[in-house]
């Protein structure tokens, strides 16, 4: 088992997830990619309990939600940050 | 996040390392954390260098660049996962993946003072307060600190998410010319140059790191 566990975590946690976590970084901005932090736990912790099929608790689902609403916070509310004109450019370009 | 390939990478990513934990659970079964990490990184940093050589990949050439690898791959790899492996015996697992929810936090402070694009707004503040405080209330029966082992647990792994807020901040502000394929391989490398002497060193000192707490503990890795 300890063979298949870090095959995945190898590859698809590692190799993959940082690929892809490094394109985002280069292509988004960092203060959104980071955001990933903050689902993390909600997906194990809900994971962990279909696997171990128990049932999702309150803490669970109030948490979820303010973590889905600080998130939709940030990303649909657009701040206006002061850019520099290449900046901006990068921005339009990539975000 | 302006475009859909963005929303979706953000999401698969999401998946990813919210699904690690149940497979470093299934591995620490076996390997003790140190080893069992240890392995991990330096498989994917094998497979990882090999996908360079085939795609052709140039490696960097500039010094600068070589340093800001060093630099993050100590800051993301080897002091993060160290403290982590270390502060994560002395706490639960909620407290730790509650103070794993600050990067975004720590993060903000420090785009916004290496980043003219992504200043500090009160919509940013607020949203990552809202996030971390919502972890918080996921693991809220699990958050007592007993004790100072706990406490320096806590202060661990604090210093390990600003290390590695730190370390995205700096690769966005100044690894834009480098593939991800070379700032993850030479962020691994760097990083276990420093884990591959901390593991030796938990085994000669016989650490005892407690699989119960550390199972289900590591969400971000």
């Amino acid at each position: 088992m300890a063979v298949i566990a870090l095959f995945y975590l190898a590859v698809v946690g590692s190799v993959i997830a940082f690929l892809l976590y490094y394109w985002l970084v280069l292509n988004i901005d960092v203060t959104k990619s980071m955001l990933i932090a903050l689902v993390t736990p909600v997906v194990a912790v809900s994971l962990g309990m279909i696997v171990l099929d128990e049932e999702i608790g309150w803490r669970t689902l109030i948490g979820g939600a303010m973590i889905i609403t600080g998130i939709a916070f940030i990303v649909v509310c657009k701040a206006k940050p002061q850019r520099s004109t290449e900046d901006a450019k990068d921005f339009q370009t990539s975000a | 996040m302006g475009n859909m390939k963005a929303r979706l990478v953000w999401l698969v990513l999401c998946g990813i390392w919210g699904s690690t934990w149940l497979f470093i659970k299934l591995g620490l079964a076996d390997l003790p954390p140190f080893t069992f990490a240890g392995i991990r990184f330096v498989i994917a940093c094998t497979i990882l260098v090999s996908l360079i050589r085939i795609r052709g990949i140039q490696l960097p050439k500039a010094r600068a660049d070589w340093i800001l690898l060093a630099i993050t791959g100590i800051l993301a790899f080897g002091l993060n996962y160290g403290l982590l492996f270390w502060g994560e015996q002395y706490i639960s697992s909620g407290l730790a993946a509650l103070l794993q929810a600050t990067i975004p936090a720590f993060g903000l402070v420090f785009a916004h003072f290496h980043l003219p694009g992504e200043r500090l707004s009160w919509t940013r503040i607020g949203g990552v307060i809202l996030g971390v405080c919502g972890v918080a209330v996921v693991f809220s029966n699990q958050l007592a600190v007993a004790g100072s082992e706990a406490l320096a647990g806590c202060v661990a792994l604090i210093f390990s998410s600003i290390f590695v807020a730190y370390s995205n901040v700096l690769v966005k502000a100044y690894g834009k010319n480098l593939e991800p394929a070379i700032l993850s391989a030479g962020q691994m490398f760097f990083g276990l140059l420093l884990l591959r002497p901390l593991e030796y060193h938990s085994k000669v000192t016989r650490c005892t790191f407690i699989g119960r707490r550390w199972q289900s503990s590591r969400f971000f890795i």
